[in-house]
């Protein structure tokens, strides 16, 4: 027995001491379980109190309970140590600041816990955020009171539960309040997780004044997370035509999920397909369920531990769904890739078959249907080849294609494709130091797609390049750096010189990654050397070659090639380049100017073209120095200075500066060379200055002047001789000065006919408005003309003068101090003759057109011509004497009545008017009539046709000098004018000078008669044409022939003066009227030179008699007279003319 | 019977440039081994941390001035080096480019070695002490190594004016 009570002792001490030693905690599983509750005293602190459960039976539900609470700190350490098997629970009402005991996870058996009265019904999850923890309370056989409050307990520890002890919960309780606002239903909420810590909770309902106690109950919360549902469900194709279901994982999930997916044909039928997929977020499906309206759904759960499954997503319809399907749906390539699209459009409810697809690019663009490939009878492929980059398009940064059906009927899905240039190029370059590579790289910012990123990959080969770069994954990212002009650079420091750096730009965005077709660099090939240093240059003595040499740079070999450029170092440099190679660093480079600072750089890069021109070095300046002795010495010019008082001349030497170019580079001094005719040669020195006087002694003087540097005197020199002799010779005929315009005159002039050996001209110009220095420049002697470039102003008076120099001295000067009007350029101007030769040509055309219209008047002329036997006061007027003129001129002048015979003044201006066209034109036809009359003056010795030319001029020019001719053209010019009436004549007289004599042959016996005849101009008739032809020598050779058309105004009325002309010889007459007319028009002038032809042929015809002249005339001239004659002899208003045709006949019958 | 024959010497004009396809690489190899000497010797020569006038003792551990003959003595006494300044703590850059050019450098005359057909040399043993010579006095150590490094640099540039023997 004692035995029995010993072993009893030491089983329940052993039981002490393991109920001491532990507190079981309830282990919340990740579904709902069943939990007892307990009613303790707080006071009764024994472990082993049982106690008695007290069942409540008035519990009613707590209306307006509290929500969801932040959990508060609690003071109050108090909780249920249970100690549970199969069939028992014991629990006693602990504090943390007890004596610490062990937790130990533990399942309650049910059945034990079903034995108590009451019992929760708990299930906790961890909401899809993850950020709280939720429990659930159903109360068995409990009603809810509203004196009810319950409590949710908890402490977390960062170990596990078996490291945990009841010691570690003091100060770190929290409390919850638990929302019992449903009906027997409780919800306690736990904020704040920490999803891999452990959480000790209890439950604790107070229910008046009356607590119960939940056992200890312990939850890691990661294992009993409820995920969200799977979202955005959605039908998607697959590489071949295959449909399949796809969603997407819901956020936050810390780790991979399940899924099971509901497939139902629709919400009426209760036959549900279950598929279970294990993480993937897809499932294939067979495309004849898109015909039909099945729904979808989707759920997951924690695909390796324990956890909740998450509700059913919403229902997906795949009918509604899937009424375009693309595949890729989204596809982003490369410029110059070909790339395939698969699409299944269904029109609704009814697949279009894909021989019906066509497709669209951008709503704009059709695709060939060449491009198009069927998949099977649903779907259809294109495929798009070498494409190019997408241009953005406002905010799109793709291609739309659309699959459309071929009734050009689309829907509003499309595909969409990315096409990014990834053609991007890296340079590099390496250091001159060989330390540093540099590679750069750009990229075209608005091809860029958002949301991608670039960078530059690249791994190293030992040595050299591969022949093939290639892309690698042991590749590297280098780090680069974004520049302001949109380009990166990445700089490698340390290098290896002769290894290969493989580089390529990485593409990446979210629908995939580009790469840029690799590069392969070896910084040794990149090289920008340094730039050569040490640069001189000079301009060599003597040679005068641009020598420049410099130091190669260091790190380089000696197989370099170097540009050299050099220029004149002024404001605007203008650079030369000159290139070497493999020179031993200097080269020597011919320039034009010798005397100006040249400004040179030098530069270099490997010789085999591999790497960059390095920079260009510092600027070098050579210095300007004497290269040779000046090449010549200065032009120079004199000016001489009389002094009365000494009686003797001075001469100033004037003498330009000489260039650069000429004294290479400067001039110290200028030498004097004087040599004097008595052979006496002295020198003198200038050094400063340009000037140099000297009085002129000797008859002669020549002066040389030489220009002198360090290097030596100049060798080519102008001398001057100044002589006396040599100063009066003048060989400059004439000078003239045209201005061009402000800055330039041009000068022009003639040499005398003499032949003179001119070394050169001197030209001098002076404003003599200002008192200006003169000026003066050196010509060459085989030009005439020159350019002086000065500021002129035109409108003030300038002198130039020419000097010719010859080697004897300096001769006499040409001067003209204005300019010359009309301009040097009408001289020049070529239009004038283009349009002086039409001028004149068309002048003689009408002239030729007026002597033919001439002929055809002569008719009228010649009916119109009165019988001279009808005229009274001509009867009785022997005409071949002189007196009889005279009388008829001179004798009577006071019985002339004027005033009825005034010309009228209109009739006075066309003959000046005609006076003034013939200077020109009608001098030629003049001139063409009297040559063909020449011969016939040759033959007869006489210059009778002349006559017919004759005019107020000639008359003066055989009778006055030039004064007294000019008054009486003064006075009675228009008088005269009126009585002669050919004012051709006077142009004629003005310019032949051979028809005036030939005039004056013509008049020369009859000088005194012609003269008087003048003087007594009282024959103021209208117009009217005179002429006197002389007898033919051989028939009448003390008479003259004259022929004279008088106006039958004046002439045809019997007057007293004609009385007084009666009283002549009229027997012996032989004056022969030709005709008399009015002359009122200006063919009249015209006319009277056809008449003066006619009478001409008249008096040969005349001549012809006596000399024969007519078998040696031409053929045509002579049936041209013949004719003349006939016409005139069937005139039947003039029997002078009949009865002298028919006496020209009778002798042509005679010589016969 | 006159296109034949030229066809035949347009054939072998063809294989010309592949037949001497080797010289020319080998001539490269040799050229970039060369240069890269000089460049490393003129580097060096700029980094000279002091000039060697004065005869320094306990050192015995660094290789000597002699210029190796062969390519295998080449590389072993440019290991060597290699070693050296690789234990020269943190070098900074300069010492850093100058390791890289003896990378270079030791590849290059493998690539030489391997076209004259030379056997691949061994690794010389490490230089006893070393380590503790290189922390006892290493502004020593670095400026006796660098000395001779460079005039064993210049050594082998002329050896490498003609073609090297193994």
């Amino acid at each position: 027995m004692y035995w029995q009570i010993i072993l009893t002792v030491f089983m329940l001490l052993d039981f002490l001491q393991m109920a001491v030693a532990h507190c079981m905690v309830h282990q919340i599983p990740p579904r709902n379980f069943t939990l007892p509750y307990r009613l303790l005293n707080e006071t009764f602190l024994s472990p082993f109190s049982a106690g008695v459960v007290e069942s409540w039976s008035g519990l009613r539900r707590e209306h307006g309970a509290s929500k969801t609470k932040l959990p508060l700190l609690m003071n109050e350490e108090s909780f249920l140590c249970c100690l549970w098997s199969d069939n028992n629970i014991d629990c006693s009402l602990y504090r943390a600041s007890m004596q610490a005991r062990k937790f130990i996870p533990s399942e309650i058996n049910i059945s034990a816990s079903q034995e108590i009265d009451s019992n929760w019904n708990i299930e906790c999850w961890i909401k899809g955020k993850l950020d709280l923890l939720v429990c659930s309370l159903r109360f068995l056989k409990l009603y809810l009171r509203d004196d009810m409050k319950v409590d949710l307990l908890y402490a977390v520890s960062e170990l596990s539960l078996g490291d945990v002890f009841t010691s570690s919960l003091k100060g770190t309780i929290m409390v919850a309040p638990c929302d019992c606002s449903e009906y027997d239903k409780c919800e306690c909420c736990v904020p704040s997780l920490r999803l891999n810590y452990t959480y000790i909770m209890w439950l604790k309902m107070v229910i008046g004044v009356t607590p119960l106690w939940s056992p200890l109950m312990s939850v890691k919360p990661i294992d009993i997370i409820k995920p969200e549902p799977p979202l955005n469900l959605r039908l998607e194709m697959a590489e071949k035509g295959q449909v399949k279901i796809c969603w997407s994982d819901p956020v936050l999930m810390p780790y991979p999920l399940q899924y099971e997916v509901k497939i139902s044909a629709n919400s009426g039928q209760s036959g549900w397909q279950m598929v279970r997929v294990a993480l993937e977020t897809s499932l294939a499906i067979d495309n004849m369920l898109l015909d039909s309206s099945y729904l979808v759904q989707v759920r997951c759960r924690n695909h390796r531990g324990p956890g909740f499954w998450s509700d059913w997503s919403i229902p997906y319809n795949l009918n509604l769904g899937a009424e375009v399907l693309y595949f890729p749906p989204k596809i982003l390539t490369s410029v110059g890739s070909n790339v395939s699209f698969h699409c299944i459009y269904k029109n609704k409810t009814k697949i279009v078959v894909s021989k019906k697809i066509v497709w669209w690019l951008n709503l704009a663009e059709e695709i060939p249907e060449s491009q198009y490939t069927l998949v099977n009878d649903r779907v259809s492929k294109v495929t798009l080849f070498n494409l190019k980059a997408t241009k953005p398009r406002g905010s799109f940064f793709y291609n739309a294609l659309y699959c459309c059906h071929q009734n050009r009927e689309c829907h509003h899905r499309y595909a969409e494709l990315y096409v990014v240039d990834v053609n991007i190029a890296i340079t590099c370059e390496t250091d001159g130091y060989l330390t540093k590579m540099t590679c750069r790289w750009s990229a075209n910012p608005n091809t860029l797609l958002l949301g991608s990123s670039l960078q530059l990959r690249y791994y190293r080969s030992k040595i050299y390049c591969p022949d093939f770069p290639s892309t690698s994954p042991k590749s590297e990212v280098k780090e680069c750096h974004l520049q302001k002009n949109h380009s990166f650079e990445c700089t490698f420091q340390p290098i290896f010189l002769l290894s290969g750096y493989t580089m390529w730009i990485e593409f990446k965005h979210l629908l995939g990654t580009l790469e840029s077709s690799p590069t392969c660099v070896v910084p040794a090939d990149v090289v920008k050397p340094l730039p050569p240093s040490n640069v001189k240059a000079e301009i060599t003595r003597h040679v005068g070659l641009l020598n420049v040499s410099w130091t190669n740079p260091a790190f380089t070999n000696n197989d370099l090639q170097f540009q050299i450029r050099y220029a004149v170092n002024r404001e605007e440099i203008t650079w030369e380049l000159y290139e070497v190679s493999n020179v031993p660093r200097s080269a020597l480079i011919k320039v034009q100017k010798l005397c100006v600072e040249y400004v040179v750089q030098v530069r270099c890069r490997e010789l085999d073209g591999s790497g960059y021109w390095s920079n260009w070095s510092r600027s070098a300046y050579t210095l300007v120095k004497d290269i040779k002795a000046p090449l010549q010495g200065p032009e120079f010019w004199r000016l001489i200075t009389e002094d009365p008082a000494r009686r003797q001349k001075n001469v100033t030497l004037l003498w330009k500066p000489l260039m650069k170019n000429h004294s290479l580079c400067s001039v110290s001094r200028y030498v004097i060379k004087h040599q004097t005719s008595g052979n006496t040669t002295w020198s003198e020195y200038v050094d400063n200055g340009t000037t140099c006087s000297f009085p002129w002694i000797e008859h002669t003087h020549t002066v040389t002047i030489l220009a002198m540097n360090s290097i030596g005197v100049s060798s080519i020199n102008f001398n001057l001789t100044l002589s006396q002799q040599m100063s009066t010779v003048s060989a400059v005929q004439s000078l003239s000065a045209y201005p061009v315009n402000s800055t330039c005159v041009i000068l022009i002039w003639t040499l005398s006919p003499q032949i003179y050996v001119i070394t050169s001209f001197i030209i001098e110009w002076k404003n003599l408005n200002k008192e200006e220095e003169m000026k003066w420049v050196r010509v060459p002697p085989n030009i005439s003309k020159y350019y002086i470039y000065d500021h002129f102003i035109l409108i003030e008076k300038y002198q130039f003068s020419l000097y010719p120099v010859f080697a004897g001295g300096v001769g006499k000067s040409r001067a003209t101090d204005q300019f010359t009007k009309g301009g040097y350029e009408n001289e020049n101007n070529a239009s004038l003759y283009v349009v002086l030769p039409i001028v004149i040509s068309t002048s003689v055309l009408l002239l030729g057109a007026l002597l033919v219209s001439h002929q055809r008047m002569k008719k009228l002329f010649w009916e119109d011509v009165p019988n001279p036997k009808n005229c009274s006061w001509a009867q009785g007027v022997n005409f071949q004497k002189p007196e009889t003129f005279e009388h008829l001129f001179i004798k009577h002048p006071e019985a002339m009545s004027f005033e009825p015979l005034l010309l009228e003044p209109e009739i006075v201006l066309e003959d000046i008017s005609v006076t003034k066209a013939l200077k020109k034109e009608d001098t030629q036809d003049f001139l063409v009539i009297d040559s063909m009359f020449t011969k016939m003056q040759d033959s007869e010795r006489d210059s009778a046709c002349s006559s017919s030319h004759f005019n107020s001029s000639s008359f003066f020019e055989s009778s006055h000098d030039d004064k007294s001719s000019g008054e009486i053209r003064r006075q009675p010019d228009v008088k005269y004018a009126t009585i002669i009436g050919d004012s051709r004549s006077s142009g004629l007289y003005e310019q032949k000078m051979n028809l005036r004599s030939c005039f004056d042959r013509c008049f020369l016996a009859e000088d005194s008669l012609v003269t008087g005849a003048l003087s007594s101009s009282s024959w103021e008739v209208g117009n009217g044409a005179f002429l006197i032809l002389p007898d033919p020598p051989g028939r009448q050779p003390s008479k003259t022939l004259s022929l004279s058309l008088i106006s039958s105004e004046g002439f045809s009325e019997p007057s007293d003066q004609d009385d007084a002309f009666t009283d002549g010889d009229s027997p012996e007459r032989s004056l022969y009227y030709l005709g008399i007319t009015s002359l009122e028009k200006k063919e009249n002038d015209i006319f009277l030179t056809e008449g003066s032809r006619v009478m001409c042929q008249f008096r040969t015809t005349s001549l012809l008699k006596d000399v024969g002249f007519l078998q040696r005339a031409p053929p045509n001239l002579n049936a041209f007279i013949q004719s003349s004659l006939k016409y005139n002899a069937v005139v039947p208003y003039m029997p002078q003319f009949q009865m002298t045709a028919a006496k020209v006949q009778e002798t042509t019958e005679k010589n016969s | 019977m006159r296109w034949p024959g030229m066809s035949l010497w347009g054939v072998l004009w063809l294989w010309l440039p592949l037949a001497s396809g080797h010289p020319v690489r080998l001539e490269k190899v040799r050229a970039d081994t060369r240069n890269l000497t000089r460049t490393l010797s003129a580097r060096i020569q700029q980094l000279q941390l002091f000039p060697l006038s004065l005869k320094i003792t306990g050192l015995e551990a660094i290789p000597g001035e002699g210029a190796p003959e062969g390519l295998g003595a080449m590389d072993h006494r440019l290991q060597l080096f290699q070693r050296l300044l690789g234990g020269l703590a943190a070098g900074g850059l300069p010492l850093a480019q100058i390791a890289n050019d003896m990378e270079n450098l030791r590849s290059l005359l493998a690539a030489l070695a391997a076209h004259l057909g030379c056997p691949l040399p061994r690794a010389p043993p490490a230089p006893p002490g070393l380590p503790d010579l290189l922390a006892e006095a290493p502004h020593t150590a670095a400026g006796l190594a660098l000395a001779r490094l460079r005039i064993c640099l210049d050594g082998i540039a002329a050896r490498l004016d003609s073609l090297p023997a193994c």
